[in-house]
């Protein structure tokens, strides 16, 4: 009973207060709308990221003295290591050839000799591509016996891995900045349409109301606005991703749980909003 | 049933109540009177613990305004029932929901609501207007939508600040008498007024207030 009293409250404030829900939608509107189009911004930037990283590879120079059984047998531990997801053997023939496309110059018309030892083309896995962890890869590999030495474009890993750190911080300040403005503007509007119903909260009060019973109908008020203000953004994100798919960046990847966690993230703003401006009215009364 | 001891109120450096100490018993009708600023008001929002005395003690019941906690005020102003000078009704609901909101708040069940909200209505003499909105009725009609809603909820007090203050004497006379009526059913009615035509035409312990001090605790004619 009260619960559906709280409800029917809640709905009658939300349709009354016309001017400030709209407002207080709006900003939920853009907000999450904004929001969305980080996120979506952040998938597709870190997706093109993870393709770059997949191309890292460590480059395994086996000891010029090494003999073809020792290399097999190095080859079987390679395989066996922790963290491992392919190799490619290049035998010495095959890295003077390498040096040919790569340089324009014959090894052998340099030296009479060939000095280019063979190695190994070894593809970490996915959770291995990061500075950290593909160090640690490397440290176990440079153990093995006849293993002269282990390159990799670590400068490059070290690099990207720089601006995806400083891009979250980026992204995450925004995110938060427009979270922190738009709650600041919801609360401030919310505010408002307590103003205007300060009688009904005052008699609320005098016919012996809990402070919870008071606060429910503005709560109900505050996921009504942030539930209207998420959908409406996430259908505008949802046709402007659509189009941008279409007409201009067909590789765009767009996860439709996004829409799900934006919606439930625009009624959390909105509750959470008429929750601290409740709060800080009837913290205010006795 | 309610007792001030030694009560004092200050506000912004101004003494509002001064050492106030007096009991309202069980079924009791208490008049307060005094000029206006002399702290009535504030002695009716000490009862339902809407203020706090800086020094003294009010008790309600069992419930000691040195104690009490924040959450369990509520639980104490639904044995109170509370009317005022300018009727604080809700202008956007009829008469049946205003009186009705009283006990939807404290989460009593739809049928019980019915019932009792046309049964109070009924007595009071505005059973048939139990659809019209607050403005569409007279200043008078209006109070007694206030008292029916004040009443439903069957209280141990009602607390009445300048009930007739905004209304014609034959209006006054008629909730003096509901007020009455409401009395003898066993409430006990303590109300801040002016009309001291009510007090003689109804005389009943009456407490006179001035700058803060109680200056009589008797009968006034």
């Amino acid at each position: 009973m009260s619960l559906y009293f709280s409800l029917i409250e809640g709905i009658r404030g939300f349709s009354k207060a016309r001017l400030a829900s709209v407002i207080s939608i709006s900003s939920i509107t853009l907000t999450i709308f904004l929001l969305g189009l980080l996120v979506c911004f952040n998938l597709n930037i870190n997706m093109i990221i993870d393709n770059i990283r997949a191309k890292i590879d460590l480059e395994l120079f086996i000891n010029i003295a090494a003999t073809d059984q020792e290399i097999t047998q190095l080859h079987n531990q390679i395989n066996q290591e922790k963290g491992v997801a392919g190799t490619q053997f290049v035998s010495r023939d095959q890295a003077a050839e390498r040096y040919k496309t790569e340089t324009g110059q014959d090894i052998y018309q340099i030296l009479d000799y060939n000095p280019l030892p063979a190695s190994f083309i070894i593809t970490p896995q996915v959770e291995y591509r990061r500075s950290d962890r593909i160090e640690i890869l490397k440290n176990r590999l440079q153990a093995l016996p006849h293993v002269d030495e282990i390159i990799y474009q670590r400068p490059f890993l070290v690099a990207i891995e720089h601006y995806i750190q400083l891009g979250n911080i980026i992204m995450f300040s925004i995110s938060a900045i427009i979270v922190i403005i738009a709650i600041v503007l919801i609360h401030n509007t919310i505010r408002l349409t307590i103003h205007a119903r300060r009688n009904i909260i005052e008699i609320m009060r005098l016919v012996g109301a809990t402070e919870r019973f008071i606060r429910r109908p503005f709560l109900i008020e505050g996921i009504i606005q942030g539930l209207l203000g998420s959908l409406l953004a996430s259908g505008v994100l949802y046709y402007l991703l659509r189009a941008v798919k279409i007409f201009f960046y067909a590789r765009l990847q767009i996860d439709y749980n996004l829409y799900l966690g934006l919606i439930l993230f625009g009624i959390l703003i909105g509750l959470f909003s008429a929750w601290l401006s409740v709060r800080k009215y009837l913290l205010k009364i006795v | 049933m309610i007792q001030f001891f030694n009560v004092a109120l200050s506000f912004n450096d101004r003494l509002i109540l001064n050492h106030l100490t007096f009991q309202i018993t069980k079924g009791e009708f208490v008049y307060l009177i005094g000029p206006s600023g002399a702290g009535k008001s504030t002695i009716l929002r000490l009862i339902p613990f809407s203020a706090f005395p800086d020094s003294g003690t009010v008790i309600v019941n069992q419930f000691s305004s040195a104690k009490i906690k924040r959450r369990k005020i509520p639980y104490v102003r639904r044995g109170i029932g509370f009317i005022f000078q300018d009727f604080k009704l809700l202008p956007d609901r009829n008469v049946f929901d205003n009186v009705a909101f009283a006990l939807r708040v404290i989460g009593a069940p739809a049928a019980e609501i019915s019932k009792k909200v046309l049964r109070v209505l009924t007595e009071i003499g505005l059973g048939h207007k139990r659809n019209a909105y607050p403005l569409e009725l007279s200043g008078g009609e209006q109070q007694k939508v206030a008292i029916a809603r004040a009443v439903v909820n069957e209280p141990f007090v009602l607390l009445a600040d300048e009930p007739t203050g905004n209304l014609d004497p034959i209006s006054a006379t008629e909730i003096l008498k509901i007020l009455e009526t409401i009395n003898i059913r066993g409430t006990a009615v303590l109300m801040a007024t002016h009309n001291y035509a009510l007090i003689k035409e109804y005389p009943h312990r009456t407490i006179s207030i001035e700058n803060g001090e109680m200056k009589k605790n008797e009968p006034l004619f």
